[in-house]
Order: structure tokens, then C-alpha cells, then sequence
């Protein structure tokens, strides 16, 4: 939940009318990740966390299949990885976030959720698949996937399997 | 149909102002039931008070509603933590909040439609939704999981 | 494609010879992603005063873009033709990609896990 009554959590100018600038967060001030050990593999990798899938994304980080993506490396395209549950109110900010993103650039729908609704694929309140807001290249199968399908899923962007 | 916990609440809002007078100051739990072969939606609430020399106090307490023009005093003045569970069952179950300081929406940006938490809301999806499972050969007559016969009538 | 642990929930592999089109799988899916056709043969056989009616599948497709990775219809087949294998590498370009048949759901198995 959001809110700007929601004691201890960060300010980000959200309201009860206005989710916050989830696009300005995965735009502007949100770090971005690398294949390890693939410097064939150019891209920049950014984590629109929207659900429990984000853990996954998270997960590969930790376990170093994911690592800070070198600040200025020109070739590289930007990927948008959808991790989690996209809900039509939020459709909006996934819209805006993947429009901030610089040219060159892919979005991967990461889990069942991002792919269909999974789950929730009967809900009144869930995007009944992340392609309905934005063009998808590439949509990983899981609940959740696995990070090292996140990992196969990111080389394959650029290497064709 | 589980019998309701705790005590009946009349009048709503003087009862929970009552409790936390006493002590029971933490808000745990306040929800809604759609309850329509009663045709009455049931509000619930948990409350928690911790005895200065240890334990933990509980009550629960609940009050029914008219579904067909459902009418809740909001008990933000005593409690102020209910004002997101209050606008949560307004928009949810589409209770009118009486004296709340703030309904705007609080999950549902945008959605029009009935009440999703209503039983009688159907889920278009499963409306839309051919199931796999009636394809089997031979049986003419299937009855789908999760779906009242009523909503496949709207087809 | 990258080693995982071999219990991991990659994917659900299907024993098309031991699927007797019984549709409980599809029958206990949540979200209703398991989709299977059959058609019944007469069998004869010696000895038999009547020939025996049997289902014989014609196709069996999971939606991996649909499915919750829950594991129920594993749990249901009382003939074991499905199981978990740890095959994760099967993301598509298209969301139709997802959908797999027999084909590809055999080529998941057989598993180490059996």
C-alpha cells in the first residue's frame, strides 16, 4: 500500500489519488545490473519489482548472476524486467516507466503474473498480462521463475540460444 | 455458515468507543462479511489491550447491516487506525461510512463496477473463461468450479 | 542454461503413455491451464466376451504463462504422468510460445527426480 500517512515509509509524493512516481523510481534513481561474467552480454538491466517475483530478481543479485552494471557503457540497451502482479491501477506507472527507459530497449515480463495475471488471472483488479500495457520481448514462465531463468532469459536477449 | 465471533455491538460506534476506553486500544482486525442468504453484510473487529502485568486481552465484537442500503458509524474518533480498514470496506463491499473523515478510494483507482468483495459480483473472467474441465467426452451437464450457475447465464 | 538444485520447480513433465485422459488434472487446476483432448477406442481382446471402450489423448497443452507452479495436478494423477522436473530455460518471444504440447512437455522428462 501506499500512501503519504503511511508512517516510515520514504515520501514519495504518493497520495490516496496518486500511487506515487514509480517511473521516476525505476527511471532516475534505481541501480542497474549486468550479467556476471558476460561482458558479450551488453545491457543495463533495471527491476520494475511490482510483486513477490522482485525476491527472485533480488535473489540473483545475492547470489552474484547479477551485478552493477558499469555507469558508462555505450552499446548497451536497457532492459525492463516486470517482476510481480501488475494491476490496472498501477498500468499507468509501468506505462511511464518503460517510456522514460532510453533507446535502445527490451522489457521482460519475469512470472505468471507479468505474463497473464497468473493467478490472479480471474481477478477484478489485475492486468491480465504486463503485454497489454507495454511491447514485451521476452516472458519468462514461473511462479516464480527461478533467478537463473531470469539469467537465462537476459543472455538470450542477445545471444540466441 | 460459521457463527460470527464475539458479541453483538449496539450501538456500533458507542460500544467500540466503550472498549478502548477500556483499555482495548489496539486495533488488530476490522473487516467485512458479505453475508446474502441473511441479506445483511457483518462487520467485524479484534481488539487488543495489553494488562500491565503481562498477557495479552482480546475482544472480539461485530455488527449487521442491511445489505441492500449498508450503513456503518465510523469509529475513527476512538480509533483512528480504522480510517484505512473503514474506507477499505466502503469501497470492497460498497457500505456507506457514516462520519469518516476521508472515502476516497484507497485501492481501487479508477474501477468502476460493484463491490468486488460482494459475493454476488461476478468475476468476468471466469464468466469469459470457457473451463477445460467441461470438455470431457461424454458428459453433457458439468457444473464449473468457482462459478454460480447464475453467472454462466450471463454469457 | 545455468545448474539449479535438481529439486527446483522448473517445470511439470508429462508421460504421454501413462495419461489415461482422465481429467482430474484439469479438472483441479486453479487457473485452469491444462487443456486435454481424447477420443475413445473400442479395444478387443482375446478372450474378451465385449470389446473394452478406451480413451486415447489426442493433445495435452499446460499454459506455462498461466500456470501457478502449485504442483496440484502432479498431486492428483494417480497414474504418475506428471512430474516435477527442474527444467527452467524455456522463456518465449510470444505469450503463445508458452503454451506447450505433448511434444514438448515429454521432452521435460524423464526426470532424475522419478
Amino acid at each position: 500500500m501506499t500512501g503519504a500517512d503511511s508512517p516510515g515509509r520514504p515520501d514519495r509524493g504518493g497520495s490516496a489519488d496518486s500511487p506515487g512516481d514509480y517511473a521516476a523510481d525505476v527511471a532516475g534513481e534505481q541501480r542497474e545490473y549486468a550479467v556476471a561474467g558476460r561482458p558479450d552480454v551488453r545491457i543495463h538491466v533495471r527491476d520494475l519489482g511490482l510483486a513477490c517475483c522482485a525476491v527472485e530478481f533480488a535473489a540473483a543479485i545475492g547470489r552474484g548472476l547479477l551485478v552493477p552494471a558499469e555507469p558508462d557503457s555505450p552499446g548497451s540497451a536497457a532492459v525492463l524486467v516486470v517482476s510481480g502482479t501488475v494491476t490496472d491501477a498501477l498500468a499507468p506507472q509501468v506505462l511511464a516507466a518503460w517510456e522514460a527507459l532510453p533507446e535502445p530497449k527490451a522489457a521482460v515480463s519475469f512470472g505468471a503474473c507479468s505474463n497473464s495475471g497468473g493467478p490472479y488471472w480471474d481477478s477484478y483488479s489485475v492486468t491480465k498480462g504486463v503485454d497489454r500495457v507495454i511491447p514485451v520481448t521476452t516472458y519468462v514462465p514461473g511462479c516464480p521463475p527461478r533467478p537463473e531463468a531470469l539469467v537465462d532469459a537476459l543472455v538470450s536477449l542477445v545471444v540466441p540460444a | 455458515m460459521s457463527a460470527p465471533p464475539g458479541e453483538l455491538w449496539e450501538p456500533w460506534a458507542a460500544a467500540v468507543a466503550r472498549h478502548v476506553a477500556d483499555g482495548y486500544d489496539r486495533l488488530d482486525l476490522l473487516t467485512a462479511v458479505d453475508r446474502p442468504q441473511s441479506e445483511q453484510i457483518e462487520v467485524v473487529i479484534h481488539l487488543v489491550r495489553r494488562p500491565a502485568d503481562g498477557g495479552l486481552d482480546e475482544v472480539w465484537g461485530h455488527t449487521l447491516l442491511d445489505r441492500a442500503a449498508p450503513v456503518l458509524d465510523s469509529v475513527t474518533d476512538a480509533l483512528p487506525s480504522a480510517a484505512w480498514h473503514e474506507r477499505e470496506i466502503h469501497e470492497m463491499f460498497g457500505v456507506e461510512v457514516r462520519g469518516h473523515p476521508d472515502l476516497r478510494p484507497l485501492l481501487l483507482h479508477g474501477i468502476d463496477g460493484p463491490p468486488p468483495l460482494r459475493k454476488d459480483t461476478p468475476l468476468v473472467a471466469r464468466i469469459e473463461t470457457p473451463w477445460p474441465g467441461a470438455e470431457e467426452t461424454g458428459r453433457r451437464r458439468v457444473s464449473v468450479p468457482g462459478v454460480p450457475a447464475e453467472w454462466l447465464e450471463q454469457r | 542454461m545455468s545448474d539449479v538444485v535438481p529439486q527446483a520447480r522448473g517445470a511439470i513433465a508429462l508421460d504421454a503413455a501413462a495419461c489415461t485422459s482422465c481429467m482430474l488434472c484439469v479438472k483441479e487446476c486453479p487457473d485452469w491451464c491444462i487443456h486435454i483432448e481424447s477420443h475413445n477406442e473400442e479395444v478387443s481382446e482375446p478372450g474378451a466376451r465385449r470389446p473394452r471402450s478406451v480413451a486415447v489423448l489426442d493433445s495435452f497443452t499446460i499454459d506455462w504463462g498461466l500456470c501457478m507452479y502449485c504442483g496440484i495436478c502432479v498431486e492428483v494423477c494417480p497414474f504418475d504422468a506428471l512430474q516435477w522436473v527442474s527444467t527452467h530455460d524455456y522463456a518465449a518471444a510470444e505469450a503463445d510460445g508458452l503454451r506447450h504440447g505433448i511434444a514438448r512437455l515429454e521432452e521435460f522428462g524423464p526426470s532424475d527426480q522419478r
